[in-house]
């Protein structure tokens, strides 16, 4: 007779199984057990989680966070005049551009923001501006890829996927990297968000920030009931099998993963269930804002927030898809702008606020970033081209030194002239908020051990607590 | 007691360490390639290895000269005999922060094992070996018993430990796993009929499958995983690759067919260079052109804003693949410094670099065959006759051309410019003329016929013409490679439906933003200046590409290409000039243009049906209309190496092509002309490349049975592991050479073999001892790939097609697939049913089912998938559409049946499981099947519905997706 096992699912307990690994690690495989890093954090953490701004195709750093004066004077003049003028994409080079937007100061720290985000300029003590960011690549693919994973080509891990290697996940029934798409997949595809060379496990769930967030969560079945014999069924007959194995310990793993499987099916969409949130935080949101974009990007801010109180440890969350494009203006620089810049300056704002409120923001890092910046000089007559060259950045949260400004670019914010601070320096710093120490985050593909910093990555303390 | 001996020394056997000081015994001879290499490579080669660029105190320790040679100092880093007078054995025993190797910010440390593995080594005499995997293999067995050679030597390691195999799998177990493992799909009912407990039956049963046209599908998609197949070029649009899948075809049928090994690596490197290519045998078209594809199925970048960047980028991955593909080395390592493992200096790299920098892109035409050059040959027959009767009334021209001279001044131009390329005398040299359609020699000579006054001429000045023959014939013409050093370039040309494109760096992908004057349309039906300005892009290495067809877009996707049968080009001549002060008023030979006014003639009504009747007849059957983007010699060059990787920092000497300099093969002798492809072919499967083999037959025994005799199937340096069974290893790698690289074959070798035929039912004292079982004392237990899981679930249903070959079936689209270059239509939710290898593959876009069990990202060779274990596995089973629907399809298939509930049960259990239900089984799932009608109360296809879930929960079990 076959042992009946009519445990049922759900109420099992998984703590312990997922060991230090990430969620769902693929514990039956000698070859990545022999290669899981060292007893992680390799250091006390500040940040228990990243959560991404991804601004896709680039901000305008002198649009934005790095006022230049030099611009208004010496708008319409010849930039081969003036500095030495590097290929761009388009190699459309027109005239010195200056910004159509007004700089002030805000906050105690007297950070110069833009016109652009006013709601981000009222959280202005509580960032840090890095402005003095480089890339090494002017095609958003390649850069894209090196912002993400370290790598200008496709197949490496990206960030996500490293941080959910080293440290696991808070929470056994959450994926631990998740991508919370707003409507812009940008350039390079879900690439920027795999595992690489790492176990597919890695790799970031893509969620939509709405009631069905991701692909095969919801059971087809009409009723729970339904899905338990089914599973049940499946699970006695697992059993049996494994008592005919013998020791089989990837079949025991698997049969365990079904129990995760169960669990997650409930704790997703009740994570993105948002009908609990009270009125006054959707509001502060932006739930009824007129701009179905910033409904929209508000609904992926509070969904991040409820995804750091679950401890899903790295979320990044993508663009919506305004009618101007991305940030990628390459002309009608004012409009496009200006309707990206509405669409997420107030749920961002908002969701610092929200996090500082509920005590989050200490163990929460956030990241406004981009793959580059863009000419201070105009492509054609009111667009701007990429520029990898010199671009700003701001971090908030776990560790960070707030209201700080780092970093300096020339007089036209074209080039880095103080403190060059690296895609690999972002990443290093990342990963030190989140306990990791770079060099020693590796895995071992094509004879090399890689890392997410290559050979490089410096931590930037200047802006750390 | 005695148990406990044996546990250490199998630790000391398998893990070449020792965790716990003090508890080990030493190996009674120290052998330097399995114990010493892998120490001091891990732990001493970054700073003591190959690369000069990080070494320290000029200390190498990789190679035996340096290692035992006296230092400037004094000192004997090593010293023979005598370990306390070895500089390196004090250093690694001494636990002097200042002193100790290595030191401790390398976070390294050698176990006292390891120290004393080191020390008795340098005690015995320090005996160095070149490293295992570059000396020859030898085949050392000798027996001449019956039994089968891979079981004696898999029977001596076992006896060393005492260990017992486990007995042969059962019936049933064994035609499941081989009916997998060969053709990637569970057995028939028909199958499992049979009794390959009888060797001639098993033996008959291995034919049937390695005979049938799925053994090649599956062992395609192994090769696929290796050649980062996919369809598009990644980047920003994912573009495609022309013809990809027909790649994926010749992989099938050259599996099928058995093509032998040697032949399958050479044509994949130099097909187009083949003396005598291999042409399909049922269509007649060149299938070693096709094998070319692996060079040109990249990734790719459009609108590089530096090309020499791509390129080399495009170059490293196709040295990456290649070299780890067929040699299981990581020549890229040695991009930008000599490798640190292994002894492959950066000279090396940039030899190969070379050799792929000298190949150009060029789009065969996919189904031309031989039979089809009797009409070019007949055409040209015609033509010779006509001119023969014309030139008997008329008179013929054989004035030169003159220079050239401007239209307006009527004297030869003041600015200053260069000739790329002039076509009005006979020859085309020195441009290459690749396919069929332009030909050796231009249009001097040819007749000219106005078809509505049926007067004509013969040119006495020459075009690059691709009508020569019949219009719809493929081709290209292509200059040297030059670098771009003008302001313009002008082309004098007519055509239709064509194009001219000016490659910079051989980049394929030409468009705006940036090169968009890198690609001209041709439309004119005369000859007429056409100038793009390239003055941005001096000192940028290029070559001209006149091509009778249209790159367009196709449902939003830019980059495809067609060949209108309309479509021709004619060129007169290219020039680089720096001015267009005199040009394009006119540049031109005065006396050509007289010459035409002059010579008309009138040719006879009935010679000239007879022959515009016969040309058109011929020409139908000259229509090029599909293509594939292969690979083509250019001019030979050589690459300077890329100091520190940086392409704009050029050492000043360039680095001749050749092969490998650790490894034998053609050596110095590579061409001079041309790109050395077929020589780097020869030399890779040369029977003295200690490598090619090995790692062949590494790679089918790693597919058989899940992990390979050497586990890092794709690296066979420093850094990969030793194998598990190296006489075994070497005994294959001779025995394939023998048996005359018969993939075939060796797979046959391999799965008659008794460790082959084990259980999977571990005995526990076996797998105390051996926990991993390297030592195969039972068969492992495997989780089917991806492939393996769709196909078999669309057996269960049957709703497996088995058609074979094609262009693929669309990815079916769901909301979560975004994202740019999305394909613009949808595929079915099944794939039409068709096997899993047919299913499309955009780098972008790459079907979620697939990744999810570890499919990898098409982006380098992976030969060892990766095996993971997620719950987003067990989501895709439980919840996905494709599952739900096929699970109801299987269940609509057993309720037609008109069966008794157990009779089904049975049948479901074969069919998923290979096997019987045991009576347990039946009676659980009958009650499953009652349990669940009574689920849906109000509906009238309850019974169908319970037999639905039944069978979905099939697919949820453990069995389905593991060989047992």
């Amino acid at each position: 007779m076959l042992g009946l096992c009519r445990n049922g699912f759900g109420g099992v307990a998984l703590l312990g199984l997922m060991g230090g690994l990430g969620l769902g690690a693929p514990f039956n495989n000698q070859k990545i057990l022999a290669q899981s890093p060292s007893i992680l954090p390799h250091h006390p953490a500040k940040a228990k989680s990243v959560i991404f701004l991804y601004m896709d195709g680039g901000v305008s750093q002198v649009d934005s966070f790095d006022p230049k004066p030099r611009l208004e004077k010496e708008n319409g003049e010849d930039p081969y005049k003036k500095f030495k003028v590097d290929a761009t994409q388009f190699n459309n080079i027109g005239k010195i551009l200056k910004s159509p937007w007004n700089f002030n100061q805000f906050g105690e720290s007297g950070i110069w923001i833009s016109d652009l985000f006013p709601n981000i300029a009222t959280c202005v003590d509580d960032i840090a501006v890095i402005r003095s960011m480089i890339s090494e690549f002017p095609e958003h693919t390649n850069a894209n890829y090196f912002l993400h994973t370290g790598h200008g080509l496709q197949g490496r891990p990206s960030m996500g996927a490293w941080t959910a290697y080293g440290l696991g996940t808070e929470n056994e029934n959450l994926p631990g990297y998740i991508v919370l798409d707003g409507g812009l997949i940008p350039p390079g595809g879900l690439d920027n968000f795999k595992s690489g060379f790492l176990p597919a496990s890695y790799e970031a769930s893509i969620f939509k920030a709405r009631d069905i967030p991701v692909a095969n969560i919801a059971p087809l079945e009409g009723s729970d009931g339904i899905q338990r014999n089914k599973l049940n069924l499946a699970k006695q007959m697992d059993q049996s099998l494994l008592g005919r194995l013998g020791d089989a310990q990837q079949i025991e793993s698997a049969i365990q993963n079904y129990e995760l499987a169960y669990l997650m099916q409930s704790s997703v969409p009740e994570m993105s269930d948002m009908s609990g949130e009270s009125d006054n935080i959707k509001k502060l949101y932006g739930f009824d804002s007129p701009d179905q974009h910033t409904r929209g990007y508000a609904a992926q801010c509070l969904m991040a927030r409820r995804m750091v109180e679950r401890g899903v440890r790295f979320i990044e969350l993508t663009c919506p898809r305004v009618e101007a494009d991305r940030w990628d203006q390459h002309n009608g620089l004012k409009d496009g702008h200006e309707r990206n810049a509405h669409a997420v300056d107030q749920p961002i704002a908002a969701l610092l606020k929200d996090l500082k409120s509920r005590g989050l923001l200490e163990t929460t890092l956030v990241i406004f970033g981009m793959e580059f910046g863009r000419t201070p000089f105009a492509q054609g007559t009111n667009g701007r081209d990429h520029n990898p060259s010199a671009f700003s950045i701001w971090m908030a949260g776990a560790g960070i030194k707030a209201g700080t400004v780092f970093g300096t670019t020339d007089e036209y914010g074209y080039r880095v002239l103080e403190n060059p601070t690296s895609i690999h320096d972002l990443h290093a710093t990342m990963l030190h908020l989140m306990g990791i120490q770079h060099e020693k985050l590796t895995y071992r593909f094509s004879g090399r051990d890689i890392r997410l910093t290559d050979v490089g990555g410096r931590i930037i303390q200047e802006i750390l607590t | 007691m005695l148990r406990g001996i044996f546990y250490i020394l199998i630790l000391l056997l398998f893990c070449g360490c020792q965790r716990n000081p003090g508890d080990f015994t030493l190996p009674d001879q120290v052998d330097f390639n399995q114990h010493i290499r892998p120490i001091i490579s891990n732990n001493c080669f970054v700073c003591h290895g190959p690369d000069i660029s990080s070494r320290k105190a000029e200390l190498r320790l990789d190679q035996e000269f340096f290692a035992k040679s006296q230092s400037q100092s004094g000192l004997w880093p090593i010293r023979a005999g005598k370990p306390h007078r070895s500089e390196m054995y004090r250093r690694i025993m001494s636990d002097d922060p200042e002193q100790m190797m290595p030191p401790p910010e390398t976070n390294r440390s050698l176990t006292a094992y390891e120290k004393a593995l080191i020390g008795k080594w340098i005690e015995e005499g320090a005996e160095w070996k070149k490293h295992w995997a570059f000396i020859l293999p030898e085949n050392q067995f000798l027996s001449d018993n019956a039994r089968h050679p891979i079981d004696q030597i898999i029977d001596q390691t076992l006896d060393r430990q005492h260990l017992q195999r486990i007995p042969q799998a059962s019936n049933q177990q064994l035609i499941r796993r081989l009916s997998y493992l060969i053709k990637g799909l569970p057995p028939t009912e028909e199958d499992l009929a049979k009794n390959v407990e009888d060797d001639g039956d098993y033996e008959k049963y291995v034919n049937q499958l390695l005979t049938s046209p799925q053994y090649g599908e599956r062992w395609a998609r192994h090769w696929m995983d290796l050649a980062r197949y996919a369809e598009g070029r990644g980047h920003e649009f994912d573009y495609p690759v022309i013809g990809a899948w027909r790649y994926r075809d010749y992989l099938i049928r050259a599996f099928n067919q058995d093509l032998p090994y040697d032949e399958f690596v050479i044509e994949q490197l130099a097909g187009d260079l083949l003396d005598t290519p291999r042409y399909n045998p049922e269509e007649g078209f060149n299938e070693s052109l096709i094998g070319t594809l692996l060079l040109n199925i990249g990734e790719g970048k459009h609108s590089p804003v530096d090309t020499k960047d791509e390129e080399k980028i495009r170059i490293d991955n196709v040295i990456d693949v290649t070299s780890k593909t067929f040699l299981g080395l990581t020549v890229a390592c040695a991009r930008c410094h000599d490798h640190k493992f292994d002894d492959i200096p950066t000279t090396d790299y940039y030899a190969l670099y070379g050799i792929f920098e000298s190949s150009r892109a060029h789009l065969y035409p996919a189904e031309r065959t031989p039979k089809e050059y009797q009409y070019i040959d007949s055409i040209q027959q015609l033509k010779q006759e006509l001119l023969a009767y014309l030139e008997s009334v008329s008179l013929t021209s054989n004035q030169p051309p003159a220079s050239f001279i401007s239209e307006k001044t009527k004297e030869i131009p003041s600015v200053n410019y260069t000739v790329l390329g002039d076509f009005r005398g006979e020859n085309i040299g020195p441009w290459s003329s690749d396919g069929y359609c332009f030909g050796k020699k231009t249009t001097k000579g040819e007749l000219v016929v106005d078809t509505k006054s049926n007067r004509a001429h013969i040119r006495i000045s020459g075009t690059a013409s691709s009508e020569k023959i019949s219009r719809g014939l493929s081709g290209a013409l292509r200059s040297p490679t030059f670098t771009i050093d003008s302001d313009y370039i002008l082309f004098k040309a007519a055509g239709n439906h064509a194009t001219i494109r000016i490659v910079p760096d051989n980049l394929q992908l030409i468009q705006d933003p940036i090169h968009g004057a890198f690609a001209r349309k041709i439309e004119s039906e005369s000859l007429i200046d056409f100038i793009s300005f390239v003055g941005q892009w001096k000192g940028t290495k290029a070559y001209i590409e006149i091509i009778p067809g249209n790159y367009y877009s196709r449902n939003g996707k830019g980059h495809y290409y067609r060949q209108n049968p309309e479509a021709w080009i004619e060129v007169e001549y290219v020039l680089a000039l720096d001015s267009l002060i005199e040009f394009p008023s006119g540049v031109l030979l005065s006396n050509d243009k007289i010459t035409r006014q002059e010579s008309f003639l009138q040719i006879p009504q009935s010679i000239w049906n007879d022959y515009w009747l016969e040309k058109n007849r011929f020409s139908k059957f000259l229509q090029d209309t599909t293509f594939l983007a292969g690979m083509i010699d250019g001019d030979c060059i050589e690459s300077a190496v890329f100091v520190r990787g940086d392409h704009r920092n050029l050492s000043e000497d360039k680095v001749p092509h050749r092969f490998l300099t650790a490894l034998p093969g053609v050596g110095p002798d590579f061409p001079k002309t041309g790109s050395g492809r077929l020589a780097l072919a020869k030399s890779i499967v040369d029977p003295e490349n200690p490598l090619t083999s090995r790692i062949f037959v590494n790679r089918v025994w790693h597919h058989l049975f899940g992990k390979g005799i050497v586990t890092t199937v794709d690296n066979f340096g420093l850094q990969g592991t030793l194998p598990s069974h190296p006489e075994l290893l070497d005994h294959l790698a001779v025995w394939f050479l023998e048996n005359d690289w018969s993939v075939k074959k060796l797979i046959r070798y391999i799965v008659t073999s008794e460790t082959f035929k084990q259980n999977t039912e571990a005995d526990p004292h076996a797998l105390e001892i051996d926990p991993e079982n390297k030592l195969l004392h039972s068969f492992p237990l495997l989780r089917l790939e991806a492939e393996a899981i769709r196909d078999g679930i669309l057996t269960c249903s049957d709703r497996l097609d088995l058609t074979m070959y094609g262009e693929s079936i669309p990815l079916h689209l769901t909301d979560f697939l975004q994202g740019r270059g999305r394909p613009s239509e949808s595929g079915p939710l099944d794939g039409a049913g068709r096997r899993s290898i047919y299913q499309a593959l955009w780098r972008n876009f790459l079907p979620p089912f697939m990744t999810t069990f570890d499919m990898p990202i098409p982006f380098s060779t992976f030969g060892d998938r990766s095996e993971t274990n997620v719950p987003a596995q067990s989501l895709t089973l439980l919840n996905d559409p494709f599952i739900r629907e096929q699970a109801e399809l299987w269940a609509k298939n057993l309720i037609k049946k008109n069966q008794d509930t157990s009779t089904l049960i049975e049948s479901v259990y074969l069919k998923a499981f290979s096997r019987k239900p045991s009576a347990d089984e039946i009676i659980i799932s009958i009650q499953f099947i009652n349990d669940q009608k009574e689920k849906y109360p109000q509906r009238e296809d309850k019974y169908q519905l319970a037999w639905t879930d039944f069978c979905h929960s099939i697919f949820n079990m453990k069995e389905f997706i593991y060989l047992l």
